[in-house]
């Protein structure tokens, strides 16, 4: 067969074997398999780590010096009144809930449950916090549990990202 | 997720062929074609929810193949598109060969071309995209895509009328 010109020549070609077959394993492979972001297990056991913690310190009495407490409390005090750190807070809660909420409806309930766990985790370390201000190891406590929330908000903003084929152009 | 599976099949099969031949003439490779049509429709799959109704399927698919087969390139070699300036034409279209050509040997004409004259030729000159539409999807200067265009024509040009006098 001969052509004239280049758009002759024909825009399909088949694959010489189905691929289809290869394509959807691999789509139901990844729809029960999907892998979480990386510390997303970290962040979860911290998460956990941080409940028992603060059951076990409102129960049990600890021994801490004046100088510890001091400490613990100007970090929890910088952190939670750094404007920032606020801001950066929210803006990535605000982020994830977006990129969350354009995901399919399977992944996007576990992810969400995931999220309010965490920021669960949270606030009932503030609120143990409001029953007993000084205490040094819970303002630790609640200070790695929002770092642990946020690498866990830009995690899920880097793995959403990473999924979408638009890397290089936009579609 | 099965009934949206059965859907997905069926754009599978019915823009398998024209993914497949875009891959297959911009990689030049048949294995690697087939590895960049899956990887296509999986990523199409995965952005699947972002798709508008209102755009053009097949330019989506092609749009990610593209992507699909520039990124496998890069990951392949570090080395950047050789690219020589040379005197860009307004235009150039309709181009038709002054004696008609096998398509075989056509095809393996275009194949020889260097990747970045190649791509432009493909997406221009087969695929019917404009010099803008190349552009973005290649990530490139329009003026830049014009000018590959002008060299894959020449060399083209070249290596047809060198197997006609042989």
């Amino acid at each position: 067969m001969k052509v004239t010109s280049l758009n002759e020549l024909p825009r399909a070609i088949a694959p010489p074997t189905d691929l289809w077959p290869t394509i959807a394993a691999q789509i139901e492979s990844a729809g029960r398999h999907r892998p979480l972001p990386s510390r997303w297990p970290w962040a979860l056991a911290a998460c956990v780590a941080a409940l028992a913690l603060g059951v076990l310190l409102g129960r049990v009495t600890m021994s801490v010096n004046s100088e510890q407490m001091a400490r613990g409390a100007e970090v929890a005090r910088s952190a939670f009144l750094d404007a920032n750190f606020v801001t950066e807070r929210q803006q990535l809660r605000l982020s994830a809930t977006e990129q969350i909420r354009a995901l399919p409806a399977a992944e996007r309930e576990k992810l969400l449950q995931s999220v309010t766990t965490l920021q669960k985790a949270v606030e009932q370390i503030q609120s143990a916090l409001g029953r007993d201000p000084g205490n040094a190891l819970l303002q630790e406590l609640l200070v790695n549990a929002c770092q642990d929330e946020m690498s866990h908000l830009s995690d899920i903003n880097s793995a959403v990202r990473q999924s979408e084929p638009k890397s290089e152009i936009s579609l | 997720m099965a009934q949206s599976l059965t859907e997905f099949e069926s754009i599978y099969r019915e823009h398998s062929a024209t993914v497949f031949g875009l891959c297959r003439r911009l990689t030049g490779e048949h294995a690697a074609a087939e590895d960049a049509t899956q990887e296509t429709f999986l990523q199409a799959w995965r952005a699947l929810a972002k798709f508008e109704s209102r755009a053009s399927m097949a330019t989506w698919l092609h749009r990610i193949a593209v992507n699909v087969v520039l990124a496998t390139r890069r990951r392949k070699s570090a080395q950047l598109l050789s690219f020589v300036s040379e005197p860009v034409p307004e235009r150039e279209t309709d181009w038709v060969f002054e004696t008609p050509v096998e398509v075989a040997e056509l095809e393996a004409a275009v194949a020889a071309l260097p990747e970045g004259a190649r791509d432009v030729l493909v997406l221009s000159g087969i695929y019917a995209y404009s010099h803008e539409e190349t552009a973005a999807m290649l990530g490139i200067a329009v003026g830049t895509c014009k000018a590959q265009l002008h060299r894959a024509r020449r060399l083209l040009a070249n290596k047809l009328s060198a197997e006609v006098a042989a």
